[in-house]
């Protein structure tokens, strides 16, 4: 199947063509999509966009391959994400080959994948140079491990929860550090606030930066992927960056504007959730410690139901590919100093009592409350950059959070038909988990609730945006 | 068939986690069918045949999108595709539901749009 997205006017609109397929057979798919594509290309590409669903995990680079073979001088840039969307389709199986061209745009796409999260966002960081424009950077915010990998992983947390058992506040911190430490130095959780700073601070404040954070609602093992210039960096991180005037980036999210100081914001947050319990909390970095002194699942547990898994079970879902990781209960934290919130979901995603996470919360206060989202967001909400579009030719990349299948289901096909009533045209979108951002100030439209830092923005749920090229 | 529908049930039964697709008439019959092995499948097609007009009598008195059966080794979908077929979906019990049943969704629309 093919779709090419054309303009009128040639001049200053990024072109783009799409590819979709989705047979079984990795061979097979990306074999029609590079025959599609070579039938109906009309422009000399400058971008190679490239997107696939779990189901050609283990594949990734076989197909790459293919794609690199045939494409190979241009930068690519992609990740593996749940789902797709091109014209009036919306596709939650398969792969996906965007090929745009735009002469007035430099274009380039760069990847670092070392041992430890923060050191491989260092070393991008380090290489990076961007006068004008737009990043959009590319990474898990969760990456699962292999198996051996992933028994050290359930065999420290075990121990550290352990250690953590019957010991003074201090003590207990000094293990959830050790734990952090651990965590980052294995890539396994990517803090995108901490991520997308390194990037802001390298291109002085001035350049918007969007962090596509990759995060698959049924987790495999060794998953999501990163693809760089036809490599699959699996647990790397890639940097697109677009340089050109005037790139549109339209940021938003599914909550209402925060309060002027944190009670204000408290308000606004209680009417927006359903507060079910507020606990005392203890937590260093990125770690929870305990909820009214009990580990955290366990003190969630007497206000919602949540169900255990053990080890192995957790072991064979990701096997399979089937450990979902969407939760509707949340942790929402408050850091009463810069009247900010964070949430996070919560359910026993692991076998051992400590709840590591992918944000920092150091300065986050702690009073934490257990809620849920109260029935009245909307469907459209999880698509609001599109209906602030600047000039709908212009090449459109947006995102929209998967966690709107999980909350509406089949309905979210529904989608489809508003999505291409808003972009009509020359435009791709991805599912995936909700993106973060950093915005210098031109950019923020209102006071959205996901301010996490200073301009810089993120959320367990419901965060998306849109790059007009 | 028409080639809009063949397209719709070729690129359903490429999805993952999906074993098999038919699309059945309201009385049971069986318009089209992609499985890989018929024989190995044919305890489940026969009560799914069975079972046919039984889904579609709650379907339309409850006013539901789509039933939905849970057996040990399988997950069955049934989705009205028009007023006179319903396309059955036979998935592995691992297969993602959420992100399968969008596109069973989806080839549903495809056919209706299809057989109209």
């Amino acid at each position: 199947m093919i779709f090419t997205n054309s303009s009128e006017d040639q001049t200053l609109k990024m072109k783009s063509i799409v590819s979709f397929s989705n047979k079984r057979n990795p061979k097979e798919a990306s074999k029609e999509v590079i025959e599609d594509i070579r039938k109906r290309l009309n422009f000399e590409p400058d971008l190679a966009l490239f997107y696939a669903t779990q189901k050609y995990n283990g594949n990734y680079q076989e197909i790459l391959d293919r794609f690199g073979e045939e494409f190979g001088d241009l930068p690519q840039v992609g990740a593996s994400i749940d789902g797709m969307i091109y014209e009036e389709d919306i596709r939650t199986d398969g792969m996906a080959l965007v090929l745009c061209h735009d002469p007035e745009a430099r274009i380039n796409v760069k990847g670092a994948s070392v041992k430890g999260a923060l050191k491989t966002a260092d070393k991008l960081a380090d290489k990076m140079s961007c006068k004008e424009g737009a990043i959009i950077l590319h990474f898990p915010i969760v990456h699962v491990p292999g198996f051996r990998d992933g028994f050290e992983f359930y065999a420290r947390g075990a121990y550290y929860s352990q250690r953590c058992k019957g010991k003074e506040v201090e003590a207990q911190k000094e293990y959830a550090d050790k734990f952090s430490r651990y965590c980052d130095k294995n890539n396994i959780f990517y803090p995108a606030p901490t991520i997308l700073n390194k990037f802001a601070v390298k291109t002085n404040y001035e350049i918007p930066i969007i962090g596509i954070n990759v995060l698959h609602t049924q987790m495999k093992v060794d998953s999501p992927n990163i693809f760089c210039n036809f490599k699959d960096i699996q647990g790397g991180i890639a940097a697109l960056t677009i340089e050109k005037e005037d790139i549109n980036i339209i940021y938003d999210d599914i909550f209402s504007n925060k309060g002027t100081n944190i009670e204000e914001t408290r308000n606004i947050v209680g009417n927006e959730f359903k507060v079910l319990k507020e606990f005392d909390a203890v937590f260093e970095k990125n770690v929870l410690i305990s909820l009214d002194g009990k580990p955290p699942v366990e003190a969630v547990e007497s206000f919602v139901h949540i169900s255990k898994n053990g080890e192995g079970e957790i072991v064979e879902k990701f096997e399979k590919g089937s450990f979902e990781v969407w939760s509707p209960y949340f942790l929402i934290f408050f850091d009463d100093r810069s009247n900010r919130i964070f949430h996070v979901g919560i359910r026993a995603f692991y076998p051992f009592e400590l709840f590591p996470f992918f944000v920092d919360i150091s300065s986050f206060s702690e009073k934490v409350w257990l809620a849920r989202l109260r029935a009245f967001t909307k469907l459209s909400d999880f698509i609001s950059p599109l209906y602030t579009l600047e000039e709908r030719e212009r090449f459109k990349l947006f995102t929209i959070d998967v966690g709107s299948i999980s909350a509406f289901g089949e309905r979210t096909y529904r989608l489809k038909k508003e999505i291409n009533n808003l972009a009509k045209e020359n435009y791709f979108g991805i599912l995936t988990a909700p993106i973060s951002a950093y915005l210098p100030p031109k950019y923020q439209r209102r006071a959205y609730m996901s301010e996490i830092e200073e301009s810089t923005f993120f959320s367990s749920a419901g965060t998306s945006s849109c790059i007009e090229i | 068939m028409a080639p809009d529908l063949k397209k719709a049930l070729d690129e359903l039964y490429e999805t993952d986690g999906i074993e098999a697709c038919i699309l059945y008439r309201i009385d049971g019959t069986p318009i089209a069918l992609r499985t890989p092995d018929r024989r190995t499948l044919m305890d489940i097609m026969q009560w799914m045949e069975n079972e046919i007009k039984y889904v579609m009598g709650h379907i339309e008195r409850d006013r539901l999108e789509d039933v939905i059966f849970t057996f040990k080794e399988h997950k069955i979908a049934f989705h009205p595709s028009s007023k006179s077929t319903v396309l059955a979906t036979i998935l592995n019990p691992d297969a993602h539901q959420q992100l399968t049943s969008l596109e069973i969704s989806r080839a549903s629309t495809k056919i209706k749009e299809a057989i109209i």
